[in-house]
């Protein structure tokens, strides 16, 4: 038995569940208009978490973004004696980000999970990260993983079966955790000599920036109103 | 080959990924909305064409986001990881002295206002069933910087830049009636998609529109950018502005 799809046609049946057990919860439960769409990362408090590793930046992103399963590496950060030394052997070690850490789903707000994507890694010069998995955690227990190894550096989506979809309710505390593999496939150049000086014409950190993007893909159901007002343009009345 | 109009299936989704699987959802919404301005304009001969950038108060779907996303000085609430010139690092008995240009990997998230209240004209519907996005300096390498290490050879590195859209909002009448996620970000072969009746857009004549196009965008050297697009049609009387 198949855990997920790749083919949104062929996940479409479960994709439709989803929504019509929102549909339910709404009809059921909701006393004021409602409106169902799309899961956005802002929806689950993705995005203060951007660089994990090797700056500490003072502001948030004001934006909310899948982007934020990034990882930034304390040593790329030194690139230069990296690369120009050797010494950034691969490691392949794990990193772990949390992109959704312990976020409190609002009252009257339901989320519906169908599917899991990334959309590759990339970076420069031999320092991209790969993603390798996923882990959702609910009340504090981990409820789902998903391996994302396939593919590399490439996309890659997955469409859950109809036991991997999860509804997500009101006051549920969320984390979700992104696990970034370093490569291993360093280039080392010339060595400099202890002593030397070195200088340096570009900036330090141009080389050091490796991102991997992952993120859920779902439906929201909330009161209407709240991040948008329902229209449905397709029956004869005004906005 | 005739149009099946015997689909009628509410879709209870959001979006298709496969043109394929999106055209009777697309022809039931067209013949929609057809009927709806047939009924509005009765006894004017309508037609019906592909959706362009003017027809929603844009000069171009593909504007040259590159430029804004380069302008590091055009967005105050992005940040920068320092790394100025001037100074130095002394790591295992090798000083590395940061030169000029010493660029540094900027951060941005802001939120493009790319329609502003642009009023549809008269007798014009406009049907918005899908969208389209392309991300530079990604997958692409888009320029390369070279370094002189000042140990007797240069060093070619790429530079690679980034864009995201975690999300687009559409208002009309000045209220907020569509939050679009392009679920497209999450496969690099992938650039469209294609709205169900539940997400899709019918805008009538006289109405207000507003775009925003919320975006991420990381760069060093180079730019970062995104081309957009909605993909739909225009409903209005013949000779408007086709005969």
């Amino acid at each position: 038995m198949v855990v997920y799809f790749t083919s949104h046609s062929e996940a479409l049946p479960v994709i439709r569940k989803v929504y019509k057990t929102l549909e339910q919860i709404a009809k059921s439960t909701f006393k004021v208009p409602y409106v169902i769409r799309d899961l956005t990362p802002a929806d689950l408090g993705a995005g203060n978490n951007f660089f994990p590793e090797g700056t500490s930046p003072s502001t948030s992103l004001p934006i909310n973004s899948w982007s934020l399963a990034s990882y930034f590496s304390t040593e790329d950060f030194q690139y230069t004696s990296s690369i120009a030394m050797g010494l950034a052997q691969p490691t392949g070690n794990i990193f772990v980000n949390t992109v959704v850490n312990n976020y409190a789903i609002p009252s009257d707000t339901y989320i519906g999970i169908y599917g899991i994507a990334k959309n590759g890694s990339f970076g420069a010069y031999n320092t991209v990260y790969l993603i390798e998995k996923m882990k959702l955690y609910v009340g504090g227990s981990l409820v789902r993983t998903w391996d994302l190894s396939e593919n590399g550096y490439e996309g890659l989506i997955k469409f859950f079966t109809p036991d991997q979809a999860i509804i997500l309710t009101p006051g549920t505390n969320v984390t979700v955790e992104v696990y970034f593999k370093d490569p291993g496939s360093y280039t080392s150049f010339s060595t400099p000599v202890s002593g030397t000086t070195v200088d340096v014409n570009v900036g330090v950190n141009n080389i050091a920036l490796s991102f991997g993007i992952a993120g859920l893909l779902g439906f929201v159901l909330e009161p209407a109103g709240r991040t948008i007002f329902p229209y449905d343009p397709f029956k004869d009345r005004d906005v | 080959m005739a149009i099946d109009m015997t689909y009628t299936p509410e879709p209870e989704f959001t979006y298709f990924l496969d043109y394929k699987d999106a055209i009777p959802e697309i022809n039931w919404m067209i013949d929609r909305a057809y009927q709806i301005a047939k009924k509005s304009m009765p006894g004017k001969e309508l037609i019906i064409r592909e959706l362009i950038p003017e027809d929603i108060g844009m000069g171009e779907w593909k504007k040259n986001w590159n430029t804004y996303f380069n302008d590091l000085s055009n967005n105050p609430i992005g940040y920068t990881i320092p790394a100025p010139p001037g100074t130095s690092t002394v790591i295992n008995g090798i000083t590395y002295n940061i030169t000029y240009p010493a660029q540094l990997i900027n951060v941005h998230a802001t939120v493009f206002n790319v329609v502003n209240n642009y009023q549809v004209p008269r007798d014009t519907y406009i049907l918005i069933y899908g969208l389209d996005i392309i991300r530079y300096g990604r997958t692409n390498i888009i320029g390369n910087i070279v370094t002189n290490y000042n140990l007797g050879g240069n060093v070619t590195m790429p530079l690679y830049e980034y864009a995201d859209i975690p999300y687009i909002d559409v208002y009309l009448n000045g209220n907020r009636v569509r939050r679009y996620y392009p679920v497209v970000i999450a496969d690099f072969k992938r650039d469209s998609m294609y709205f169900t009746r539940k997400n899709a857009l019918l805008i009538r004549p006289g109405y207000t529109v507003s775009i925003d196009l919320a975006v991420i965008y990381i760069n060093n050297q180079g730019p970062a950018g995104i081309d957009f697009s909605f993909k739909g049609v225009v409903i209005e009387p013949k000779g408007k502005t086709l005969i």
